[in-house]
């Protein structure tokens, strides 16, 4: 990231002749996207912003970082508390680079080595009720009062709920073959196989819900982070991944269900939850083993995709054949 | 170079996003490691698995020759067997230089691009690495043919011999990359005594 030339965007676009970026640094963790926070002083300003763009080879999800950007602006003012997305660019002339985006930064943090340090149960728990609540507010947000559904697609009937989302993942998987692959197949049959025929309601789905993805500040959640899969489709799929990434060591899985179901009137289905735990591993698949092909291409030389390619797809189809009996 | 990595490189990274590049250049190093020591090994065990067991299933689909759904089966049990374009043995090592990583290699080696193959000097797969991804393309095959078998006890049985193969051979592929493995959720720490 050019920090001069970022110095320069951000001086005009937030009219603050005198703006100086005083430190910029990459986010670790995370590699769907760049993310980097960038401290800014100037005549009345003094405040974190948060960067994101799209890697110099390309975006690892097959989602728009515009689509990112308009769910963050759609969300803003809701009961789904995110940060403020400001503006978004797909000038390549600015930075040196094209797409980006930049909003505020929430100011708290998301790590999940500090939220899980000894003698922290008490807060733990409090954030995991909130956690359940915050998630019933996503499923019960009125999606098309907030606009969602002018990018977001419609299911048109329950089998659609996952069949959308399972064509989009596979595609993406397909469009960059590594090598055969018999256990995401097998995965990918089984998934195709038992889609669930009835999902009482179509809500938005935040898509990659866990510990690291919501800002917390002392023991109340202040932002809900890690949008780029969002999308309208069954709530038990958010479920789903919270339980992946081990949301249930914040609280017990009853007790975060029984929070979840009287903020929202939703009832939990758990086997449509165990459907898509499986559908998460063969996500995860779809979005990192294909990063591989890059390297054959020679569109990358990065060690850290090299490790994203083969540890996440192994790791998910490890989990994912468990999840349906192998 | 592990070692060198590890004692003298990342001791002396400040910058975080170096860290992490030098942590994932580590868990590489141990996976690469594995794969030195014990690749060859399980190649040959898993090309023998995926003959002996879609042959196996190729004798289910002939006792349904009358039915054309088992065709397909048939057929692919016969290429998993009769194809046997090299040996099982461990490739000489003088001729399977590992990954292409350490030349400049130029972009574009053609084809489908192999992650784990074990690469010759003109960046040619060695031949239990070709079998095992002709047999992967097989068994993927067969997969899908699988799922096209009319409902009955034999086709059941199929499917499941089916996928406690792909089971089998994912275990070998995971005792390969398991250093590799990134966590997705919390690790708790574990409160302190008294």
């Amino acid at each position: 990231m050019d920090e001069d030339r970022l110095q320069v965007h951000l001086r005009d676009r937030l009219g603050v002749p005198d703006l100086t970026v005083t430190h910029l640094r990459r986010n670790v963790g995370g590699m769907s996207r760049e993310t980097w926070f960038a401290t800014v002083t100037g005549t009345g300003l003094d405040e974190t912003l948060t960067l994101r763009a799209d890697h110099p080879e390309g975006a690892v999800v097959p989602v728009s970082l515009e689509r990112e950007f308009q769910t963050f602006q759609a969300l803003h003012g809701t009961a789904v508390p995110v940060a403020e997305a400001l503006w978004y660019s797909d000038d390549p002339a600015i930075l040196g680079r094209a797409p980006f985006y930049v909003r505020r930064m929430v100011p708290g943090s998301a790590s999940a080595g500090k939220l899980f340090a000894p003698g922290g149960e008490a807060r733990r728990e409090r954030i995991g009720v909130q956690f359940a609540e915050l998630l019933a507010a996503v499923h019960t947000l009125d999606w098309r009062a907030a606009g969602l559904d002018a990018f977001m697609e419609v299911p048109r009937d329950a089998r659609e709920v996952a069949l959308l989302e399972l064509d989009r993942w596979e595609r993406n998987y397909r469009a960059r073959p590594v090598e055969p692959m018999p256990a995401m197949e097998a995965l990918l049959a089984w998934l195709r196989r038992n889609v669930p025929a009835d999902v009482p309601r179509v809500s938005l789905v935040w898509g990659d819900v866990g510990v690291g993805n919501f800002i917390y500040e002392g023991d109340r959640i202040v932002a809900l982070t890690d949008w780029e899969q969002a999308h309208l489709g069954d709530p038990m799929k958010d479920w789903a991944s919270a339980l992946w990434r081990g949301v249930d060591a914040l609280l017990p899985r009853d007790e975060l269900f029984a929070a979840y179901e009287k903020a929202s009137g939703i009832r939990i289905d758990e086997e449509r939850v165990r459907y898509y735990t499986a559908f998460i591993d063969a996500e995860y698949v779809c979005t990192s083993y294909p990063v591989l092909r890059d390297f054959s291409t020679g569109n990358t030389r990065d060690v850290t995709f090299a490790r994203l390619g083969l540890g996440v797809p192994y790791y998910c189809l490890d989990h994912g054949l468990r999840t349906i009996g192998y | 170079m592990r070692h060198s990595l590890r004692t003298v490189v990342q001791p002396a990274l400040e910058d975080r996003w170096a860290r992490y590049v030098a942590s994932a250049m580590d868990v590489m190093f141990e996976h690469l490691i594995l794969r030195a020591a014990g690749e060859s090994d399980l190649l040959g065990e898993d090309n023998a698995d995926l003959r002996q067991t879609l042959g196996r299933l190729g004798a289910t689909a002939r006792d349904h020759a009358d039915e054309a759904a088992w065709l397909p089966l048939a057929a692919l049990a016969d290429a998993a067997v009769d194809e046997d374009d090299g040996p099982d043995e461990p490739p000489d090592a003088t001729d399977a230089t590992a990954a292409t990583a350490a030349t400049e290699e130029p972009a574009g080696t053609g084809g489908t691009a192999d992650a784990t193959a074990t690469v010759g000097a003109a960046g040619e797969r060695d031949p239990a690495t070709a079998e095992n991804e002709r047999l992967r393309a097989v068994l993927v095959e067969a997969l899908a043919a699988a799922e096209r078998l009319p409902a009955g006890p034999d086709a059941d049985a199929v499917r499941d011999d089916l996928l406690r193969l792909v089971r089998r051979q994912l275990d070998r592929q995971v005792a390969l990359t398991r250093p590799l493995f990134m966590s997705f959720g919390p690790t708790p720490k574990p409160s302190k005594a008294g």
